[in-house]
């Protein structure tokens, strides 16, 4: 069953990465965007630790990256958060 | 057995777990492999052959005193699942290996000689199609009589308070988001605290810039470079802290045990405590 909040915060990556001049920030934002899409096709969903691990990295992207694309990078973290909230943990 | 360029022999690759799986399944203790899960529904479906599987929440917390597990309990925990003083075991599991660090920590507290941590954890085992089992184990008890505690790898809410009256390092290996005060714990975590922010004058390095993207630690010489470029030298006490323990103990094995630093502690209080303590000061914001 497919998790539509990574599905949804890959798209977001995919289209973000599109307009990025800078190649290491567009191939960091497509690699994301990428592993979003395979978690969100996954037999299992990714746990905290893996989400956290992306997070980082998507935060270490956006700082790298202009206004416009550290917006959409945001807003793909708001839908990993969004599924972070619904698995359990301690 | 392991990557040489750390400063201790603590670290073995999944290549090298997998070629000791016959040992591993072996009712000698000699090599004893454990899955330390909070979620162990994971555990249940598929693990690496001959791994006994550990519920961090339920077998290694004594959740009456909120703390790690006393010496008689730790003792008959290994025991139990034919573990030994002499043997040499090989942690890993879910949460990017959170709790298995936390884990190994333990088994140092009460000294436990011989413990590595698998590089990479459950996601790297399972990511790269190593052989796995539903099959859980079970081995011949025996005695186990532990050392410990030793106390010097463990900081107190007095150490740390002394930490920030002596200027010394404080790690935060929290997101930015628990760190400046916005969020009291990442969504979904269920322990938390009354006040958001971090101890007055710690540094936010996350945990997570020490691990590649597969989540393997990175080289030894790229985090030094991590820490130094923080002022986190091998020149004073660090002591390193979170929300419940379970991440800074990833940091707590990266500058102890992979950088060899002399005296890290890890506060397994973390925030936890200090968030809820009165009477005692906090910082908010993002420390820029």
């Amino acid at each position: 069953m497919t998790i539509q909040e990574l599905k949804s915060a890959s798209e977001t990556l995919r289209e973000a990465s599109e307009g990025v001049s800078d190649e290491e920030v567009k191939a960091g934002i497509a690699e994301q965007a990428d592993q979003m899409a395979s978690l969100a096709e996954a037999d299992r969903g990714p746990d905290h630790g893996r989400l956290a691990r992306h997070e980082i990295k998507l935060s270490n992207l956006a700082d790298a990256a202009d206004q416009a694309t550290a917006d959409a990078i945001n807003a793909a973290l708001e839908d990993i958060r969004a599924y972070r909230s619904t698995i359990e943990g301690v | 057995m392991s990557d040489t360029e750390y400063a201790n022999d603590v670290l073995v690759s999944a290549d090298w777990v997998e070629n000791n799986l016959d040992e591993f399944q072996s009712d000698d203790p000699g090599l004893r492999l454990v899955e330390v899960d909070v979620d162990t529904e994971m555990y249940d479906e598929a693990h690496a052959p001959g791994a006994i599987g550990f519920n961090w929440e339920t077998q290694l917390c004594d959740q009456t005193t909120r703390d790690i597990l006393d010496k008689g309990d730790f003792e008959d925990l290994l025991g139990s699942h034919g573990i030994s003083p002499d043997s040499t075991v090989v942690l890993y599991g879910d949460n990017s290996n959170w709790f298995a660090a936390y884990t190994y920590w333990q088994f140092k507290y009460w000294g436990h000689e011989d413990v590595k941590l698998l590089n990479g954890g459950r996601d790297y085992w399972m990511d790269n199609d190593y052989p796995t089992t539903d099959e859980a184990p079970s081995f011949s008890a025996v005695d186990y009589s532990a050392r410990g505690p030793f106390d010097g790898i463990r900081a107190y809410r007095e150490d740390v308070k002394k930490a920030i009256e002596r200027g010394i390092p404080l790690v935060d290996v929290r997101s930015p988001e628990e760190y400046s005060g916005e969020i009291l714990a990442p969504p979904g975590l269920q322990e938390t605290a009354q006040r958001g922010g971090h101890i007055p004058g710690a540094q936010n390095i996350s945990w997570a810039d020490t691990v590649q993207p597969d989540g393997r630690f990175k080289s030894a010489e790229d985090l030094r470079g991590l820490y130094e470029s923080n002022g986190v030298g091998n020149d004073q006490e660090v002591i390193a802290y979170c929300r419940i323990g379970e991440r800074s103990s990833i940091a707590w094995f990266a500058l102890s045990e992979l950088l060899g630093y002399d005296d890290v502690t890890n506060y397994d209080g973390s925030w936890t405590e200090w968030g809820n303590l009165v009477a005692e000061p906090i910082e908010t914001g993002s420390g820029d």
